[in-house]
């Protein structure tokens, strides 16, 4: 059901000054203001278009979400990209 | 009684106001074509167009998201999404809620909403044929959020549209522009592909009004062969049933892969 909250991340993120910018800057404190699932809040972090709409994202609002943080609609599947400081695990294989 | 005076439909990324000469070879013609359906809507001088397009989560998201949804307000606002310009337009309150009752009583049990603020779905044919001063009333059609309503539900509630059109008081004429499609992948690994034989399929047997062999096909195959934002063509079938089964006119296709999107646009024979 969470992906309810996912859909107001995107929107918050879209409309809302700044949220974008606080997300990138402490993605975790801003992610824990929605009602996101564990692994919902991973993909987030992961900027991983196939695990948040594997979780039920719809694919449009995805798109919209990942672009708006700064990946190119060319590159939703393959870029190495992350709001975690932390690598993204299989980066590099 | 109301009148149907003009039907036509169009694709509507936002490429065509953010970036409208993106493909030299195609971007005049594709120009040249909405210049003739403007031209077309401006000689048919509607008093009102109901408008039938998607929503792409912007006005409808989780917490609410209906099938069908007509909007009946004396003004829509827009979302201004993905940077494209957009301004307020005039509704038709009296109009909206009329034909909301006539859908419900002909057994469509359609939302309706008194604030219904419009995405790039409705902004750009509004802006790029000219509509700003005209009074719209918007038709929402999911398109993307399954479960979606079947093509042959949207081709009833097309007919019944039509006969809801033509119960309204007075000599009020109105237009019916359906707007989506044709092939495009959006937020899928295919993104950036278009199948222009299958668009060209597609756009033959909605000029030839054949929308028997249309309602046949099936979401997963439109998905499969044309993407996920060709399931739009929704609210092309809803506007050719409005019309009626006669023929229709392509005033241009473009493969538009500076928008990702394969770009129709229709003129449709309103039937008497």
């Amino acid at each position: 059901m969470s992906t309810v909250g996912l859909g107001r991340l995107a929107r918050d993120v879209a409309r809302t000054d700044g949220v974008a910018e606080r997300l990138r800057a402490d993605p975790r404190s801003v992610l824990a203001q929605y009602p996101l699932t564990g692994p919902e809040r991973d993909a987030v972090l992961r900027l991983d278009a196939a695990a948040l709409v594997a979780l039920g994202l719809n694919p449009l609002v995805m798109r919209n979400l990942l672009f708006l943080l700064g990946v190119p609609n060319a590159e939703l599947y393959t870029h190495r990209l992350s709001l975690d400081p932390a690598p993204r695990a299989g980066a590099d294989g | 009684m109301g009148t149907l005076v003009y039907a036509g439909t169009t694709s509507h990324v936002s490429g065509i106001l953010r970036n409208p000469d993106a493909d030299p070879e195609h971007s005049p013609r594709l120009d040249a074509a909405w210049r003739r359906m403007a031209a077309g809507l401006g000689q048919a001088d509607p008093d009102v167009v109901v408008l039938v397009a998607t929503d792409h989560h912007e006005t409808f998201g989780l917490e609410h998201y209906p099938t069908f949804c007509l909007g009946a307000a004396e003004r829509h606002e827009p979302w201004n999404e993905h940077g494209i310009p957009g301004v307020p337009v005039a509704g038709d309150e009296e109009v909206g809620l009329a034909l909301h009752t006539s859908l419900v009583g002909a057994g469509f049990d359609l939302s309706h909403s008194r604030d219904m603020r419009l995405d790039h779905a409705f902004m750009v044919p509004v802006l790029r044929l000219g509509m700003e001063e005209r009074r719209i009333v918007p038709l929402f059609v999911n398109c993307n959020t399954p479960p979606l309503p079947s093509l042959g539900r949207c081709r009833d509630l097309g007919s019944a549209l039509r006969t809801a059109i033509e119960e309204l008081p007075g000599d009020i004429r109105v237009a019916v522009i359906g707007t989506g499609g044709v092939s495009h992948w959006v937020g899928t690994p295919e993104m950036g592909q278009i199948n222009e034989e299958w668009d060209h399929a597609f756009l033959a047997r909605m000029e030839a009004g054949d929308l028997d062999s249309i309602v046949g096909l099936t979401d997963e195959e439109i998905d499969r062969e044309a993407g996920n934002g060709a399931l739009e063509i929704r609210t092309w079938v809803v506007a050719r049933a409005c019309a009626g089964q006669a023929g229709g006119r392509l005033l241009a296709y473009a493969p538009m892969y500076p928008w990702v999107t394969g770009i129709g646009v229709m003129e449709m024979e309103v039937a008497r």
